[in-house]
């Protein structure tokens, strides 16, 4: 399901938290209850981890990652590399990289299968991406806008795009990512899809300012109604369990 | 001319038939050269496709075209995989998938983003000359790319044509097809074919080569047997990279690339021609670059050296290698290449950066046999008129009829692939308007800057309109306002007589205009003089000012220094204020000096001030300190109120024994006098 909640009066969360399939990232300094929201629905699936990046509390654009990997820009510090590989779960591996676009969050929107990238990314860059979040990396733009990762939001189940996103670009989109997307807004008409929310499989957290038609929108693409962490489990089951004995 | 149903039927038959265009030579039959006839390139009416352009229109555009056209025209949406960025579509998701991962889709991303037109496949390919695609096993490109678009020169459509027809030889086959291939591929440099129709006393040299010598060689050519080993080798050198190539008919036997960092990045050229210049850096860079050029030519030596066996069973080397790369080639301990019957040839073609996949196109270029396409009869006596005007010539040779010839392919090739040939358009526009190109004794007078020959010559009637070589006309070449103005002085007086636009003559000059113009000079000559006297009489005034000013300050120096009472201080201060009131300038300066004076004068009032009684003094000190001014007053008051006699600043009583109020400097008996004195000092 999918949750309204604020940051310090902001209802930017997805530029103060990153939520993946395997770990979740809270900035650090928010009001307990910010942080104890995410906490109360994730905590006993994946770790909630506190930290900053580089000293800034919007880690949520900062960062880039799934379930396979973490990618955090140049400037972060050792020691919050440190705290993040310490926090997070073995599989996660934690990569700095060296790219003058140090905002990932904004430059990368990924799943655990494929991700949009900046076209100016470098070559290397876009390698790393590959290797380390085990993805398929394409460059492309979002109604003609470059910095994906702020413009789009996608899990592996379904994703949702900039308003003005043709019919033809949400195809061609759609067909590339091989997840159904929905062109919408959040917080009440805001079109920075990712820096107004945050995603993954089986839950979503949006802005307090979402309204209730947003907040469907996001539940049916998302597929989140019928989402639950064990629902992935039990789908493996069936596949991968013949029969009991 | 009969050509503009041509082209059509030429790339129709490139797209439909499946008969292939060009073939290698080594694919050919045996019997392929029976009884053929080879045609003398100065009479060679054929149609020489651009092979590069010819294999791109050939494969891209219709089937895209088609395709684009059937999806805007259907509007409802079914399973496709497209880029909408690119304006293309697939057949499969990995081919979309692949697309989006590749740089062409970045670039349009990049384009698109910027607001400019995407660029096809085809023309990305030319654009970025194979630098970004080395996706095999050849050196990725390390260096920038503009250095190396400069570095070769793109191929200009109608210089290449012509030389492609001097390079090429055109057989006409037995079936009445021609064909065309490249002369190195059989002939050496050195080595030149004799034509039938030129008789010339050349016979008998041992140089060139007869018709029938020609043919047999292509036939042993194709008749080659194809289990012994006979190489063709080609080596690209340029810019840091160097490919090398063995073949064996159509197959690759050997093959090795080198890229290392030597041209200067930016600024281009070799770091050792550089150093040549005289100007050797001494940055980290340079010497990177200068151990780099040595390594790299060590490695193509260690190379050549270690393929000794095939240049010992090759049966020609292709080189292409432009200045200094030569020498890493040939400057070896142990030349490499000295075998006898192993012939060294250039490549006539335009070399990109030398890759593994640049190697391979040249190598299929060299080897290919290209069908031309047949011109239409042309009657004999076009030909006829062409010989002949290239007789009356000046120059007699071939070139103009080769030119022509040029030119007229430039005409078809433009038109069968607008897209493409931009820089062929203009040639051939500038070629129509059949204007003879030849240097007049015009066009030498106006370059050399004789006025009164261009007047004469013009006078004698020479046309001002004909170009020369370079398509420049007469005035065009002036490179002096007078030869300038005496083309525009003539157009003026003959405005009739030659068409003065298609001689580049911007406007007349004529008789009123030059007066109005000299009238106009003249008024601004008067007007800068005028401005000129002024501001000398401006500066002598200040001159004179400056010097007055310095001997008064003298003046007041020596009287301050002598007089030594107060009275005489006060009246050279009040000298002093006339001064600084006349001359405010050097105000600044001049009260340095007075704040020196002050302190001087301060002291000698202090020393009166002992000896004298101290009402009368410090009612003395008051009289002064208001003429002076309040830092006179501030000083010789703080002077006054000495350890000696404290004495309220205002009303004079003395402090002695009470706690006195501070102010400042100022000492005073209560608070009443102290708002007194504060406003007295206000006033003043």
């Amino acid at each position: 399901m999918a949750t309204r909640l604020q940051f310090e009066n902001s209802c930017e969360v997805g530029v103060f938290s990153k939520l993946t399939n395997a770990y979740c990232l809270v900035a650090i300094g928010g009001s307990e209850n910010f942080y104890s929201t995410f906490e109360s629905e994730l905590a006993d699936v994946i770790p909630v981890v506190k930290t900053s990046i580089a000293g800034t509390r919007i880690i949520g654009r900062l960062c880039a990652g799934n379930k396979n990997g973490l990618l955090v820009p140049h400037n972060t510090t050792d020691q919050e590399l440190q705290h993040l590989r310490n926090s997070l779960p073995d599989q996660v591996v934690v990569q700095r990289i060296e790219e003058k676009l140090s905002a990932l969050g904004n430059c990368i929107a990924c799943n655990d299968h494929v991700a949009l990238t900046h076209t100016d990314l470098d070559k290397e860059t876009e390698e790393i991406i590959a290797d380390v979040l085990g993805v398929e990396v394409f460059r492309q733009t979002i109604a003609g806008n470059i910095l994906v990762g702020s413009y789009c939001a996608f899990s592996n189940r379904g994703g949702l795009v900039h308003p003005h996103t043709s019919i033809e670009d949400l195809d061609e989109l759609s067909t590339l990512l091989q997840v159904p997307l929905v062109a919408g807004t959040i917080n009440r008409g805001s079109e920075v899809i990712a820096a107004g929310m945050t995603v993954n499989d089986w839950t979503a957290f949006c802005g307090s300012d979402t309204t209730a038609t947003e907040l469907s929108v996001i539940e049916s693409v998302f597929k989140l109604r019928e989402a639950q962490p064990s629902a992935i489990v039990d789908e493996m089951r069936k596949s991968l369990i013949d029969t009991y004995v | 001319m009969a050509s503009e149903h041509l082209p059509s039927s030429s790339s129709s038959a490139a797209a439909t038939s499946p008969v292939n265009w060009h073939r290698s030579i080594f694919d050919l039959p045996v019997n392929f050269f029976d009884s053929c006839r080879l045609l003398s390139p100065s009479l060679t009416s054929v149609f020489e496709p651009l092979s590069i352009s010819e294999n791109y229109s050939s494969e891209n555009p219709h089937s895209t075209d088609d395709r684009e056209e059937k999806s805007t025209k259907t509007g409802v949406f079914f399973p496709r995989w497209t880029c909408n960025t690119c304006k293309a579509e697939f057949d499969s998701l990995q081919d979309q998938r692949s697309h989006f991962k590749s740089d062409i889709h970045r670039f349009n991303v990049k384009l698109s983003i910027a607001g400019k037109d995407i660029v096809k496949e085809e023309d990305f390919d030319e654009l970025t000359m194979d630098s970004f695609k080395d996706y095999d096993v050849s050196s990725i490109s390390g260096s920038e790319d503009e250095a190396d678009k400069g570095a070769y020169p793109r191929n200009d459509a109608s210089k290449g044509l012509i030389e492609n027809i001097r390079q090429k030889l055109f057989i006409l086959l037995q079936t009445g097809e021609r064909v065309s291939v490249w002369k190195s591929l059989i002939i050496n440099d050195s080595e030149s074919v004799l034509y039938e129709n030129d008789k010339d006393a050349w016979n008998d040299n041992p140089l060139c080569l007869r018709e029938n010598e020609v043919i047999e060689r292509l036939r042993t050519l194709i008749q080659e047997p194809k289990d012994i080993t006979s190489f063709r080798i080609v080596l690209l050198s340029s810019g840091g990279h160097f490919a090398g190539c063995v073949f064996h008919g159509n197959t690759v036997v050997a093959h090795k690339t080198f890229h290392r960092y030597v041209v200067r990045a930016k600024a281009g050229k070799k770091q050792s021609s550089k150093d040549a210049t005289g100007k050797a850096a001494h940055s980290a860079g340079a010497a990177l670059r200068r151990h780099n050029e040595l390594a790299l030519k060590k490695e193509i030596q260690e190379l050549l050296a270690s393929w000794k066996s095939y240049f010992d069973a090759s049966s020609c080397v292709f080189i292409h290698a432009p200045s200094s790369n030569r020498n890493v080639l040939f400057n070896g301990d142990k030349p490499c290449f000295s075998h006898q019957f192993c012939a060294i040839r250039n490549v006539p073609l335009t070399v990109r950066r030398p890759t593994l996949k640049e190697v391979k196109r040249i190598y299929s270029q060299l080897t290919q046999v290209s069908y031309e396409v047949e011109e239409k009869e042309i009657p004999p006596s076009t030909k006829e008129d062409m010989l002949l005007s290239s007789s009356t010539n000046d120059n007699g040779n071939l070139d103009p009829c080769i030119e022509e010839l040029g030119n007229d392919l430039n005409c078809r090739d433009s038109s069968k692939s607008p897209s493409i040939n931009v820089k062929s358009d203009t040639i051939s526009s500038e070629s129509d308007s059949e204007v003879v190109c030849t240097s007049t004794p015009l066009h030498e007078a106006a370059q050399s800057g004789d006025a009164q020959k261009v007047l004469e010559l013009l006078e004698q009637g020479l046309d001002p309109c004909i170009k020369d070589q370079r398509g420049r006309t007469p005035y065009m070449l002036a490179n002096e306002k007078e030869v300038r103005n005496t083309f525009r002085r003539f157009m003026a007086s003959n405005l009739e007589k030659w068409d003065w636009n298609a001689a580049k003559v911007p406007s007349a000059l004529t008789k009123e205009m030059e007066e109005s113009q000299a009238a106009k000079q003249a008024e601004k000559e008067s007007k800068r003089k005028a401005r000129a006297k002024e501001l000398k009489k401006l500066r002598r005034a200040r001159e004179k000012k400056a010097e007055a000013e310095a001997a008064q300050s003298q003046k007041t120096v020596a009287v301050s220094q002598n007089q030594a009472t107060v009275a005489s201080v006060s009246k050279g201060w009040q000298s002093q204020s006339v001064g600084i009131s006349r001359i405010s300038k050097e105000e600044e300066l001049k009260r340095a000096q007075a704040l020196e004076r002050e302190k001087r004068a301060a002291a000698a009032e202090r020393r009166i001030a002992e000896a004298a009684a101290a009402a009368t003094h410090s009612r003395d000190a008051q009289g002064s300190s208001t003429t002076v001014g309040s830092t006179t007053s501030l000083q010789s008051k703080s002077g006054l109120s000495g350890p000696g006699d404290i004495s309220c600043s205002c009303c004079n009583t003395s402090l002695a024994g009470k706690v006195p109020f501070h102010r400042y400097n100022y000492k005073y008996c209560g608070t009443s006098c102290m708002h007194v004195h504060r406003e007295i000092l206000e006033d003043t």
